[in-house]
């Protein structure tokens, strides 16, 4: 699970950080949070966000102060609500994306929609992993 | 409960540093840092746009690039006939001094924006100009110790003044989603298709901005309404500004 999310926030950042604007470290970060509810994420956050900023020229840590705030605002909603659900996925990559584009430049809700597709994407092959992992567990 | 208490404390410790650090960067107390850590960065950058980013070779690429060549020169013979017409002895060459274009590779492409790899410490400065051939690409809008983001002029953010070359019409070009509209030209001026639009000059006070005579495309189309007050073009740049790997800034 380590060496995937590790993977996916690699081709993330070289990607958003060369040749899309689309938010996909966020889209990583989110999917990761919610499959996995662990703690790490905010260390990624932190770390990528600030890698982010390098790469796109803006003021350092932007970035990072969205990630951690959005997502400890998932955390605290997941205590009353299940999250690890499709629809909190589009959802909140959806909400999430949008605001992150709002903040940074210019809103655009075709880039959020597109944003919430891979998310899905990225949600699911993050559940089968784990799943996986879980039989493996259980075998062993 | 628990699980709230778990993420929280981690929460407020990286929420704590990078408000820290937005503050610092924000004041430039960072400078230092970002610069050593984009020169680890950019070269990660370069690589990674070079690989997605391939540059396609073909034969109408070549026609492209000699079109472009052609069109520069024609501006070059244009504007030499018209200095000896005048007897102007003070007129300076139009195309930018070779001695003041830096060169720089094209590491990140956005929608309308462009990140290349020269900064402050190759003497790069916000309102530079990029160009590709006498051609113009874009102007700086931030720039780093080794990077810089340059708007596109086909982005929205982007107008200036400029004039065709052969009926020396004046108008103002003003980037649309990715086009280019020469725009405020009065009725009574005339616009024809394929002339060619170049910029007229806006250098402010500090020497910084739109050097004259800097291609900035040809007009493929002309929208003339009598009930108007006036009339505009679509330009046509002759740079496939997406397909770039290598742009000049205008050292100014």
């Amino acid at each position: 699970m380590f060496f995937l999310l590790l993977t996916l926030l690699i081709i993330a950042i070289l990607l958003e950080g060369t040749v899309t604007t689309l938010p996909l470290v966020f889209v990583c970060l989110l999917c990761f949070l919610i499959v996995n509810k662990s703690r790490g994420v905010f260390y990624a956050a932190f770390l990528a966000g600030f890698i982010i900023d390098l790469f796109l020229v803006r003021t350092l840590g932007v970035s990072s102060l969205f990630f951690l705030v959005f997502f400890y605002l998932i955390i605290l909603y997941q205590k009353k609500y299940e999250i690890n659900s499709y629809p909190f996925v589009i959802v909140s990559s959806f909400l999430g994306t949008y605001l992150y584009l709002l903040i940074l430049s210019k809103g655009s809700a075709l880039q959020a929609a597109s944003c919430s597709a891979i998310a899905i994407i990225i949600f699911t092959l993050g559940e089968r992993v784990k799943r996986q992992g879980e039989k493996k567990k259980n075998y062993s | 409960m628990q699980q709230k208490k778990n993420f929280f404390p981690v929460f407020l410790t990286f929420f704590v540093i990078t408000l820290f650090i937005f503050i610092f960067s924000s004041v430039g107390l960072l400078n230092g840092l970002t610069s050593f850590l984009e020169q680890l960065t950019v070269p990660l950058q370069r690589f990674t746009f070079g690989v997605v980013h391939k540059n396609d070779q073909t034969e109408i690429a070549k026609l492209k690039a000699e079109n472009i060549s052609l069109t520069a020169q024609l501006i070059k013979q244009t504007e030499l006939q018209r200095e000896n017409q005048a007897l102007k002895d003070q007129f300076q060459a139009t195309n930018p001094d070779p001695r003041k274009l830096l060169p720089a590779n094209v590491i990140g492409v956005f929608n309308d924006q462009m990140i290349i790899d020269k900064g402050i410490s190759d003497g790069v400065k916000t309102g530079f100009v990029l160009v590709v051939k006498d051609n113009l690409v874009g102007k700086i809008v931030k720039t780093s110790a080794h990077i810089s983001v340059f708007d596109l002029i086909t982005g929205n953010h982007i107008s200036f003044t400029a004039k065709t070359l052969k009926t020396q019409t004046l108008g103002i070009i003003k980037g649309q989603d990715g086009g280019l509209i020469f725009d405020n030209v009065v009725l009574s001026d005339k616009l024809e298709k394929d002339d060619t639009v170049v910029t007229k000059g806006d250098i402010d006070a500090q020497g910084v901005g739109f050097p004259p005579n800097l291609v900035v495309g040809k007009i493929v189309s002309v929208n003339k309404k009598a009930s108007s007050l006036f009339q505009n073009a679509e330009v046509r740049s002759l740079v496939s500004v997406k397909s770039l790997e290598m742009v000049f800034v205008l050292i100014q």
